[in-house]
């Protein structure tokens, strides 16, 4: 199979990045309903220094937060817990796998485009933004930073990414190593895998205040150019099986990709998983909007 | 009949099953890449897995179809095509130029072997004359036979050779049955033609210098009756001044009768018969007497005695007064311009000394010249150095005698030879090296001139053996039997069958890359 020309892959222009900030910002700030007069405090777990509460020590957490005096009193290492800032923390996951470089690379342009308009729009609202690159295993990092001047590493981080062609799986759960529980994570990828990555985002909700789940997918996915017996090659695992494709048989892998979405979908709303699929047809800024209005009642 | 030059090519037919079985396991499948095998469990195929054999490659027809053709090809296979060939020998001898019935022999012989050969169809025929037998004709056309009637009486007709009597062809002759040697062989039919049983021809018209008259031409004519009557002509002879001779005379059969008569020196001499019969071309005969001619010769006054004495003794040559008229030289020193024609050059400065040692003769000259070896000779002066080109004819051992000078257009032969004989020697000695010089300068043989135009005694005869009869039955007819090479035939086909493969296989990689252009969109 041909290379696709993953270079065609360009950043969403200043003008549409800046629109899009100005709508999304009102459905990235506070949505706690208030009563007239009441005191603005988004009281919930994160990065600031406003004690918020104890719990268990977990390998990961650091250890300057370890309260002595409660450990010392429970017998087990006790963190503190601080009140989060109204300044969040956020990450962007964005998969670069072999599977988005299918057709043209699609759906990796469509997340591509996602993730630099996330993270231009948070970084406008003053929130901390990290990129995480991940195939096999993390690929790429861009830490966590603040202001429009850390929307230049996010892309040059981004400039540096290219999915491979073949042999690049999806194992989303090597995200959460690198994730302390202290923010928001929006993933950017196409779920294609045996569980639909459920098992990866069940691991990545344990270390995140909230998950977005964004689901691009090409039709393609489900259709061939060629009929008769062939043999269909995953070009992320490389398994292979003879397959007879005809019309009833594309009418299965539609059904089949539709299932998983459906599963996927359910998946996140049992867990409050923000969760939208993404045609990669449909305009990225309309798709960006609809899932952040979602998300409020969500999250 | 089917037959096969090498037969073990034919194991390769077993390639056949061989190719079958390579391809049992289907048409070669595309590898297609999806995003995710999942969702492309509901289509797998499930035929192999349960069992069900899927049919060979097509394919496999075509590729088995080039190792068979491959195979049978290099084994050879012939057949035996029964293809008659006829090899039609005409006797293109003089007596089948007798006319009959307003026609030759030989022209209605062709047409009855044509009117034979049209009623066979497809027969490839070549036609021979058993005079020029090497010489062959594709077909039997007008224009074969006009040439042939044009050519025949030429030369004198013999057995086929045995390299051209092919047992793969049909041998046929047309023939008038004359002679007994043509009738013999294998021929499957014999074209007989002519009843004709008279005539008598001229075999021989010769001329030579007369002995005693060295202006005058001594002339015979002979004639033959080659018929099976008694016969009477008159033979005339006529010389380009006008008749010379004639003659009555009696022929028995088969016998022959001559001529003499003496005529002045003439370059045109003919003989013919009166009066003519239905050969008319042994009935006159022509004779070229200009090669008998006295040559003309200039001799230097300066020569000795004896070597103008010899070139006046000469029968063929003629003191010529002027050197312009000569169409030889002799000089002795006198003359200093030498002439356009050959010359010859005796030198005479110097005091006569004897040779020591033997004469030594080039082996160019004849054998009948070398008895010049056997007088004793004197030298007189020194010849010149032999240069490149120059041919010694005589020498005494490095001492150069007689030497033909190359480089001029001219020849130019020197001697120095002392022909002035001293009282004990032989006096012939000097005519005769004197004539062998003039024939080597002339490159003729001038004493012994006979002119003479003759034919065969068999070609006047013109009535048919009785063997020539009998054999003009009808012999078998046994079509040849050809075999027909099969191999160019498969080659071409597996050719065809290997352009046609490359073919399928191009078709099936250009699709392969527009599906994986498609792909990578």
């Amino acid at each position: 199979m041909a290379q696709p020309d993953l270079n065609s892959a360009t950043l969403p222009a200043q003008s549409e990045l800046q629109a899009f900030a100005r709508t999304a910002a009102h459905l990235l700030a506070e949505r706690r309903v208030r009563a007239p007069g009441a005191r603005v405090v988004k009281r919930r777990p994160g990065v600031g220094m406003q004690h918020l509460d104890h719990r268990d020590y977990v390998p990961g957490d650091e250890v300057r937060h370890i309260d002595w005096r409660q450990t010392a009193r429970r017998r087990r290492p006790i963190v503190r817990q601080f009140e989060s800032e109204t300044a969040s923390e956020w990450t962007v996951l964005l998969d670069l796998s072999s599977s988005m470089a299918m057709h043209g690379a699609s759906k990796w342009r469509a997340a591509f485009a996602g993730a630099a308009a996330m993270s231009y729009a948070l970084l406008e609202l003053g929130h901390r933004v990290g990129l995480l690159a991940f195939g096999r295993g993390v690929s790429a990092e861009c830490p966590r930073g603040r202001g429009r001047t850390h929307y230049a590493s996010v892309v040059r981080t981004l400039g540096t990414l290219r999915p491979a062609a073949t042999g690049e799986l999806s194992e989303l759960g090597a995200c959460g190593r690198r994730l302390h529980g202290d923010g928001a994570v929006v993933i950017f990828s196409d779920f294609l895998a045996d569980d639909g990555m459920r098992s990866g985002l069940a691991a990545l909700l344990e270390r995140s205040t909230s998950l977005h789940a964004l689901q691009v997918a090409d039709p393609a996915d489900a259709t061939l150019s060629a009929a008769g017996e062939v043999d269909l090659v995953d070009v992320e695992t490389g398994a292979r099986i003879t397959a007879m494709v005809d019309a009833r048989a594309a009418a299965l892998v539609a059904e089949e990709h539709a299932a998983l979405t459906r599963r996927l979908r359910a998946f996140c709303q049992r867990s409050g998983i923000a969760f939208t699929a993404w045609d990669v047809a449909r305009p990225w800024q309309q798709t960006l909007i609809e899932h952040l209005a979602r998300a409020r009642s969500v999250c | 009949m089917l037959s096969f030059a090498t037969p073990a090519w034919l194991l390769g037919l077993l390639l056949v099953p061989v190719i079958r079985w390579l391809h049992r396991g289907g048409p070669h499948r595309r590898a297609l890449p999806v995003a995710s095998l999942a969702l492309w469990r509901s289509a797998q195929a499930t035929g192999p897995a349960v069992g069900v054999r899927r049919p060979p490659d097509p394919a496999w027809r075509r590729r088995a179809l080039i190792a068979a053709l491959l195979s049978l090809a290099l084994a050879g296979p012939r057949s035996a095509v029964e293809i008659e060939k006829i090899t039609l020998w005409v006797d293109d001898s003089l007596s089948m130029l007798t006319l009959e019935g307003g026609t030759t022999r030989l022209a209605r012989g062709l047409d009855v072997a044509a009117a034979d050969l049209a009623s066979r169809p497809g027969t490839e025929v070549e036609v021979r004359t058993l005079g020029r037998p090497w010489v062959s004709q594709a077909a039997l056309t007008a224009e074969t036979v006009a040439g042939l009637v044009a050519a025949a009486g030429q030369r004198e007709p013999s057995l086929p050779p045995a390299g051209l009597w092919r047992t793969d062809r049909e041998h046929w002759l047309v023939t008038d049955g004359t002679s007994d040697e043509l009738n013999e062989g294998g021929y499957a039919r014999v074209i007989r033609v002519g009843d004709t049983r008279r005539n008598v021809g001229l075999l021989r018209l010769s001329a030579r210098r007369s002995l005693e008259h060295r202006d005058r031409l001594d002339l015979e004519v002979q004639a033959r009756n080659g018929g099976d009557d008694t016969e009477e002509r008159v033979i005339v002879l006529s010389s380009s001044a006008g008749e010379i001779a004639r003659k009555t005379l009696q022929f028995a059969p088969g016998e022959s009768a001559s001529l003499v008569a003496s005529t002045p020196m003439s370059t045109r001499l003919a003989a013919r018969l009166e009066p003519g019969d239905a050969l008319a071309a042994d009935d006159s005969i022509v004779l070229d007497g200009s090669a008998l001619a006295a040559r003309r010769v200039q001799v230097d006054p300066a020569c000795p005695a004896a070597l103008l004495a010899a070139a006046r003794a000469h029968p063929a040559l003629e003191i010529a007064s002027a050197t312009a008229d000569a169409e030889l030289a002799v000089d002795c020193g006198a003359t200093d311009a030498a002439g356009p024609g050959p010359q010859l050059r005796f030198l005479r400065d110097g005091t006569p000394r004897e040779i020591e040692g033997p004469l030594l003769w080039s082996s160019s000259v004849e054998p009948s010249a070398r008895r010049l070896g056997s007088y004793q000779w004197r030298a007189v002066g020194q010849l010149a150095p032999v240069g490149d080109g120059d041919r010694v004819l005589l020498a005494s051992g490095a001492t150069p005698l007689i030497v033909r000078r190359a480089g001029d257009a001219s020849t130019l032969i020197e001697t120095s030879l002392d022909v002035e004989p001293g009282q004990a020697e032989d006096t012939s000695a000097t005519p005769l090296l004197f004539s062998f010089l003039v024939d080597e300068a002339l490159s003729a043989s001038l004493l012994d001139g006979v002119a003479a135009n003759e034919r065969e005694p068999d070609t006047v005869m013109v009535a048919p053996h009785a063997a020539a009869s009998a054999a003009a039955a009808t012999g078998p007819t046994t079509a040849a039997r050809e075999m027909r090479d099969w191999s160019r035939l498969l080659l071409l086909a597996a050719l065809l069958a290997l352009l046609w493969e490359l073919a399928s296989l191009l078709r099936r990689m250009q699709r392969e890359r527009e599906e994986a252009r498609a792909w990578s969109r």
